[in-house]
């Protein structure tokens, strides 16, 4: 979606990266002192949402770039870390719990990147095995042709072998990633999901076949890569058409550089079902067989999950059988009612991952998570 | 003075130009007893307006005069170069200052007050003054009601259905709307129920996209609707359940499947069986209820025998 108006918060007014980004995207923009003046903005505008996604705030971060995952103790969580560079995306998915997480929704971007290195630093000073991502609170890649962000980090990443960075994306921003020393601690990651849904629930995202493509390229540059089936939606084909997904996913890449698959269903707060339902009249997604979950979320019935995950997962060994999969929010129940074992048999999820981290990234296996 | 005291002739009067009408009471019985007692103590307001007198305030006052046959009346005539504002503010008031207005007074109130307000922003200003609410979105949604068909406005006014519940009819169209309160009204659905009943027909219908009224109109709905054995209770539930299992077709049928292997258990009486909490966790749990050790022991023996139980085994593998 285009940007329209930049806010730009006068600490970062004379900022290089801001300088940079005010002169590509040219538009108008205001410098402001309180982030309130941008909060009453959007939440003045008759649809707060879409004009979040219009609207950029270049400000700093004054909280911590690096944050735990929440997760939750009633489903099973990877222990991921999130490297927090922005927050909302510019592009425009039905499902997306960005839409009610923030309050209201601001696509910001943070520019004072030397407190975001300085916390890297310490990432890196504290010897253990990290996974770490920008993908949760954004996409990875949406500011790359603007800022070049990713790049940076790669470049620092590489530089070490303890800790991997995975960028999580929907785009095809790879462009200045070919010639990249980046010593296979960058984890290259698509979402992955069916035409169809790609289609009518991810507005203004790349094609299935162009992401793929995308990954074929970094596959190609030496890139460790990772793909996420999350969320996966319930609907009448969807299994054949997840199957065809996954069938053209091993089309293009090998399964050796694969670092792991994450597989998830749709969920969300009971508040996003009235934005769905507003944003995107079309869409049926909020009309599946949705039960409570004990996290708060609105999940599919179990039985429904349990039925699509095992043939997802089923297909997905009939190509790789060795790849690691993983459910992002799930109990021991679905573990081990599709793929035969629960994570507390091999040291618990986050050691699972470090362990396929450390074959694949070559991150040093001596050292503890 | 804004008026002065005026005869006036009963047919100079236009009394169904409901413009400036804001009182929903049509019963008049007990007003007629009073005027034919003691005269009409408080004149009704007017306006010559168009070689009329239109009604201000006073539209019971006057009909009943009619109907007592009186051919004049004493009433405050407004002065012609009046506002239309200051007009609009003198109907409410009279109403506002004499007593709680219900939902659909309220609406009518702050409609005609809109109309000589630039917007709605601009009328809070005009609540204060006529002992109206001041509350934006209060306003805002309550404006709306007044706009809505009679039968629903009428049922607001009889309790069927609630202020929220007819602003989600409003979504809705015509003929849904109509058969929702006629189904409500007639079958006496709690609050709760009504809004169960509209969210899983409208999800229904948008899943399937089927209109609304063909769901509604559903030959099983129908038959139960026509079950004269039925009672009321009866039928809201079994109407419910129905919809219930249209919507989530696999969420009733495991439930459907675990009623009926409970029963295939024939559990003793004091031994209740419960599923996880809509199957998402995996934990059954059992109540037991005993009164002395001996009873006690025996519910512990019917527990340790279901072990071996096949249904009670494939329940637990679901």
């Amino acid at each position: 979606m285009k940007i329209l108006k930049l806010f730009i918060n006068s600490s970062v007014s004379d900022n290089p990266i801001t300088e940079r980004i005010k002169s590509e995207i040219s538009v108008p923009f205001e410098i402001i002192s309180d982030n309130k003046q941008v909060f009453d903005f959007i939440s003045n505008s008759t649809e707060p949402v879409l004009a979040a996604k219009q609207v950029l705030y270049l400000t700093e971060n004054r909280g911590a770039f690096i944050k735990k995952c929440p997760g939750t103790k009633f489903y099973t969580c990877c222990d991921y870390t999130i490297l927090n560079i922005g927050t909302f995306c510019n592009m425009d998915c039905s499902y997306c719990i960005l839409q009610t997480y923030f309050h209201p929704p601001v696509l910001q971007f943070f520019v004072n990147q030397k407190k975001l290195f300085s916390e890297l630093d310490s990432i890196t000073a504290e010897k253990k095995i990290t996974r770490i991502g920008t993908g949760e609170f954004t996409d990875s890649l949406i500011w790359e042709k603007l800022t070049g962000i990713s790049k940076k980090l790669i470049t620092v990443f590489a530089k070490q072998n303890h800790a991997v960075l995975e960028l999580k994306t929907k785009t095809t921003n790879i462009g200045d990633f070919k010639n990249l020393d980046h010593n296979k601690k960058t984890i290259m990651a698509w979402s992955l999901n069916t035409d169809r849904v790609i289609l009518e629930q991810e507005r203004n995202t790349t094609l299935l076949n162009s992401r793929l493509k995308a990954a074929l390229k970094c596959q190609s540059w030496g890139y460790p890569l990772a793909f996420h089936f999350d969320p996966m939606f319930i609907y009448d084909g969807c299994e054949d058409e997840y199957k065809d997904v996954i069938r053209r996913l091993f089309e293009h890449i090998l399964p050796e550089n694969i670092v792991w698959i994450s597989i998830g269903s749709f969920r969300f707060m009971p508040s996003l079902k009235q934005i769905i339902a507003k944003r995107f009249s079309k869409s049926k997604i909020i009309y599946g067989e949705f039960i409570l979950g004990l996290d708060g979320k609105m999940r599919y019935f179990k039985p429904l999950r349990i039925k699509l995950y095992k043939v997802i997962i089923d297909y997905i060994r009939k190509f790789a059988p060795d790849v690691v999969i993983y459910f992002c929010m799930e109990d021991d129940e679905v573990w081990s009612k599709t793929m035969g074992i629960i994570p507390e048999e091999y040291g618990g999820l986050p050691k699972m991952l470090d362990k396929t981290a450390c074959n694949v990234c070559g991150l040093n296996k001596n050292l503890g998570s | 003075m804004l008026f002065e005291f005026k005869i006036v002739d009963l047919k100079a009067i236009a009394p169904d130009d409901n413009y400036y009408r804001i009182t929903t009471e049509k019963s008049r019985k007990d007003l007629i007893s009073s005027i034919s007692e003691l005269g009409l103590l408080n004149p009704p307001v007017l306006l010559f307006k168009n070689f009329k007198y239109i009604i201000i305030s006073g539209f019971r006052r006057i009909h009943s005069c009619i109907d007592l046959g009186y051919s004049d009346i004493m009433a405050k005539v407004l002065e012609p170069d009046i506002s239309a504002a200051t007009i609009a503010k003198i109907a409410v008031a009279e109403n506002s200052f004499q007593r709680e207005l219900n939902l659909t007074e309220q609406s009518r109130s702050f409609n005609l007050l809109l109309k000589s307000h630039k917007s709605i922003e601009n009328l809070v200003k005009s609540a204060c003054s006529l002992k109206l609410s001041q509350n934006l979105n209060f306003i805002k949604k309550i404006i709306r009601i007044c706009k809505m068909p009679e039968i629903v406005q009428q049922s607001i006014l009889d309790n069927t259905i609630s202020f929220s519940m007819s602003l989600e009819l409003e979504k809705i169209e015509k003929e849904s709307q109509l058969f929702f309160i006629l189904l409500f009204t007639k079958l006496k659905f709690s609050l709760n129920k009504q809004k169960e009943i509209i969210n899983l027909t409208q999800e229904i219908s948008y899943r399937d996209e089927i209109p609304l009224i063909d769901i509604l109109q559903d030959k099983n709905v129908t038959l139960l609707l026509n079950d004269e054995k039925l009672d009321n209770n009866v039928k809201v539930n079994k109407i419910r359940l129905y919809f219930r299992k249209l919507r989530y077709p696999e969420i009733t049928k495991a439930e459907e499947k675990f009623k009926c292997s409970l029963k295939q258990l024939n559990l003793n009486k004091d031994i209740k069986l419960s599923s996880p909490k809509d199957f998402e966790t995996g934990n059954y749990s059992f109540k037991i209820d005993f009164i002395n050790l001996s009873t006690f022991k025996s519910h512990l023996d019917d527990l340790i025998h279901l072990i071996n139980n096949p249904v009670f085994n494939n329940i637990l593998k679901q």
